[in-house]
């Protein structure tokens, strides 16, 4: 099943116009059969149809722009030369 | 006179004589042990010594006890008492009894060895007391022991004991001066001493010794012997497991370092916090290392314009380092989550524009809460209806994929978020009035969204849904044409469809709108049946109830899992009447199981016809089955409304009986018996009352005929229906009433009436005319109003 969108070429925003000017263009270019362009266009030009139509675009999640993490973390250095062995010493 | 003199003189004799046989002196002796007078027996026993064969023992005996007395006031004369005893052996005479001097012997040794063991303990020098008590050792090794064996093995577990607790403080001596291998050598043999004492404290405290003893001296161990120090003191245990994290951290093996703190040094000190300092340096130190590493991918991906390889890397180990810092770093993590989305898209994007829907699919559902995104949720249906298209549903996966895609297109707020996205659709308002999702009763919609009448300008979601439906199933009956794994895609799909069509009909509040599968599979069942149960509780619809059954998986409460319970009992009780189990049926019409059905109404209300019918499909396989009639009357017995099953009953068992009765392959008394039961459950119906009246007419006729073996159970029958005649009986009684009529003819022949031969004793009357007159009596009581 191809997208309407893809047999007349246009973007998911197209207006009517657009829509009936890139069903003429796609009949000259004849890549899909006159059927398949009446088709698409019928798709198009009912809103439910193309709402249906619209749900095979892909929708993106919220993202920002990745950008590169911060390194400043505050810590206190501290060795095992730290450590009192004989902290816990039981004789 | 001199004669009685002489005799005076010879019993005087006599009896002095007689005083002294060893028997009589022996039993002077034991009078005198039996008075605890052990001295003057201890004279006499000497005396009979060589006499009598027991004098050696009660000699020891007493002796024995003499010793026992003195031993806590005169130590070395008990112990010269306890040897004389002993020494006795050398002059035992050859008929005396050895065995009982044995068993004294054995416990004056015994009392020799303890008060050794007690002076041995008083003695100052350490080598000399192991020396003592090794010899004591011996000493018991080599005793007999006989009849005091338990005080034999108590007193060498205290020589162990105390060896035991000689070799730990030695070693901690030893430790004390770091003379390591030393201390360990003096713990292994407390070890020993212990094992052989049972002394579990000396020997998990030794363990805890050699532990820290070959920490302090950088030596490994086995593993074997933590659980020794588990059980040790408690001050032992946190110097092992603190020194033991500090090795461990020195070795870098910081994994169980930190869980050996968490476990064993889980208490506030700041020296414990020092070592989970150094934790927290090396994890920090690594989360940087790692932070670093992402920057350098991040810098190449945009160097690169994120090739999806190295896009895919960094998205999945992203993952691992948030888990690793979470807990320590939070903002760190929170800023690593943050590159996360971004990295997904492109991901996302570029399986979508692949078609790789089953990796699109394995990237969405691996997030967090995805159900929650409608763009994860609209994403995840148009990744199953590409995969779908693609020919790729398989016995595997077509369940994941077919609830995945109903669950995303059932979902109103896809299609609503959608609407927002796109512009096109300015010019339109869109209406929720027919869609199939709950309906998004609960949002705040956009102005150009509302739950009006569709028309030309406001464009029905519904039919949008209702358009992606059917292009979905249209691409299961075109793509998979092979019978069989069609049937199981359609009946899944029908399935999965009809349960979201039932719970989203519902409109209850605060559901979550999937397919039975999806909330499965991913653990949501209950954000369906919570609502469903509180929808209940306030509206008692049961179709709420019946909604939430696909979906009431791994559930243990609430009013859906009540009807669940009730379905399945129903269900049960259906079985075991197709499968005539007559015992499984009794178990399961108990009384907890009638209040059940009764809970509900709609269960409740159907569960005769459904007995009716399943009992219905079984008359008609085998209307002669008479193992269904004791099925019937349980079901009779358990059902509340039961009118229709009583009709039933009744029909099929007069059927049964006149059909049997006919083919003479039933007797006529077991054939008045069930249709008296029948008649019970049908008394105003004409045919079976006819029924009855004619086997009541056949066994009379039987009774006079024959020689009947159940008169009186048959007459005792008659009696009972003759007290339960209702007015249909009564109408149909003709034919009794010509009997009796016949009767009272043949009678008025003889110049009798009815009455005069009723009241006719017996004895005036033969064999027959005694039957006669009974059948008459039974016959007048029938027809009698």
């Amino acid at each position: 099943m191809i997208s309407p969108y893809l047999i007349l070429n246009i973007k998911q925003d197209s207006d009517k116009k657009q829509i009936l000017k890139a069903q003429i263009l796609a009949m000259k270019n004849k890549i899909y059969t006159l059927q398949e362009i009446a088709k698409a266009t019928k798709i198009l030009l009912d809103p439910s149809k193309r709402l249906a139509a619209d749900f095979m675009f892909p929708a993106k999640i919220k993202a920002k722009r990745p950008s590169k993490i911060s390194v400043d973390f505050q810590f206190e250095e501290i060795t095992l030369n730290d450590i009192n062995e004989n902290a816990f010493d039981s004789i | 006179m001199e004669v009685v003199i002489l005799l005076l003189v010879l019993i005087i004799l006599g009896y002095l004589i007689y005083q002294l046989f060893p028997s009589t002196e022996y039993k002077k002796a034991l009078y005198l042990i039996d008075k605890n007078n052990f001295f003057e027996a201890i004279k006499i026993l000497s005396k009979i010594y060589n006499k009598h064969p027991m004098a050696p023992a009660k000699l020891a005996e007493c002796k024995l006890q003499l010793g026992i007395e003195i031993k806590s006031k005169n130590e070395n004369e008990a112990i010269s008492i306890f040897n004389e005893i002993i020494n006795l052996n050398n002059s035992l005479p050859s008929k005396a009894n050895v065995s009982e001097y044995s068993l004294i012997v054995s416990k004056a040794l015994y009392y020799i060895i303890e008060i050794n063991f007690f002076n041995i303990r008083n003695l100052i020098n350490d080598d000399l007391k192991i020396q003592k008590l090794k010899e004591n050792l011996k000493l018991i090794e080599n005793s007999k022991n006989i009849g005091f064996e338990k005080e034999f093995v108590n007193l060498k577990h205290e020589h162990f004991s105390d060896l035991s607790l000689m070799y730990l403080n030695f070693g901690i001596t030893l430790e004390k001066a770091a003379n390591f291998s030393y201390a360990i050598k003096n713990y292994t043999f407390a070890i020993g001493f212990a094992k052989k004492s049972n002394n579990l404290d000396i020997f998990n405290n030794s363990y805890a010794r050699i532990g820290i003893s070959k920490l302090k001296n950088n030596e490994d161990f086995g593993s074997e012997i933590l659980s020794f120090i588990n059980k040790s003191k408690e001050n032992f245990k946190r110097d092992f497991y603190f020194r033991y994290s500090k090795r461990l951290l020195s070795e870098k093996k910081y994994v169980i370092a930190e869980e050996i703190i968490n476990t064993h040094l889980n208490f506030n000190s700041i020296h414990v916090e020092n070592l989970k300092k150094i934790l927290n340096v090396k994890k920090t130190k690594d989360a940087i290392k790692k932070v670093k590493e992402i920057n350098f991918k991040l810098e190449q991906l945009y160097e690169n314009s994120f090739p999806i390889e190295d896009v895919k890397s960094l998205y999945n180990s992203s993952d691992i380092t948030i888990d690793n810092v979470k807990l320590f770093l939070p903002s760190l993590s929170i800023k690593i989550e943050q590159i996360k989305p971004s990295l997904f898209n492109r991901l996302l994007s570029h399986f979508i524009f692949d078609e790789q829907y089953e990796d699109a699919i394995n990237l969405i559902i691996k997030f967090p809460k995805f159900w929650e995104s409608p763009e994860l949720l609209k994403n995840l249906g148009m990744c199953c209806f590409g995969l779908t298209s693609l020919g790729l549903l398989t016995e595997d996966n077509f369940r994941s994929i077919i609830s995945c895609w109903l669950t995303s297109i059932f979902s109103d707020n896809v299609f609503l978020n959608s609407i927002k996205e796109t512009s096109w659709d300015d010019e339109y308002s869109f209406t929720f009035s027919d869609s199939i999702g709950s309906g998004c009763f609960n949002d705040i919609l956009p102005s150009n969204v509302n739950h009006d009448e569709p028309s030309n300008v406001n464009i029905s979601i519904g039919a949008a849904q209702v358009e992606l439906l059917n292009q979905f199933e249209s691409l299961l009956n075109i793509k998979y044409s092979d019978n069989n794994f069609n049937k199981k895609i359609i009946d899944f799909y029908e399935f999965e469809k009809k349960s979201i069509e039932n719970v989203a009909t519902l409109a209850v509040d605060n559901i979550f709108i999937a397919s039975p599968y999806f909330t499965i599979s991913f653990d949501l069942t209950h954000k369906v049946i919570d609502a469903l149960d509180l929808d209940f509780a306030e509206f008692s619809v049961e179709r709420t109830l019946k909604s939430g059954l696909p979906y009431c998986i791994n559930i243990n409460s609430g009013f859906v899992y009540n009807y669940k319970q009730a379905t399945v009992l129903v269900d049960s009780i259906i079985n075991a009447i197709i499968s005539e189990n007559i015992t499984k049926l009794i178990t399961l019409f108990t009384n907890e199981n009638k209040i059940l059905i009764n809970k509900f109404d709609t269960i409740s209300n159907s569960f005769q016809d459904n007995i009716f019918n399943t009992i219905l499909l079984r008359i008609n396989l085998n209307n002669e089955n008479e193992k269904l009639i004791p099925i019937m009357n349980e079901c009779i017995n358990f059902s509340q409304k039961n009118d229709k099953l009583k009709f039933q009953y009744s029909n099929f068992v007069a059927d049964l009986c006149i059909e049997k009765v006919n083919k003479d392959i039933m007797n006529n008394y077991i054939a008045l018996g069930l249709m008296y039961k029948a008649y019970v459950f049908s008394k105003d119906s004409s045919r079976i009352c006819k029924n009855l009246i004619t086997l009541i007419k056949y066994n009379l006729l039987d009774y006079l005929n024959d020689d009947y073996e159940n008169s009186i159970s048959m007459f005792k029958l008659i009696t009972e229906i003759q007290n339960n005649r209702s007015d249909k009986f009564h109408e149909c009684n003709e034919e009794l009433k010509t009997e009796l009529k016949n009767i009272e003819d043949v009678l008025k022949s003889h110049g009798l009436s009815i009455h005069e031969f009723i009241r006719r004793s017996n004895s005036s009357l033969n064999h027959n005319f005694i039957k006669l007159k009974k059948i008459t009596i039974s016959l007048f009581e029938l027809t009698t109003t």
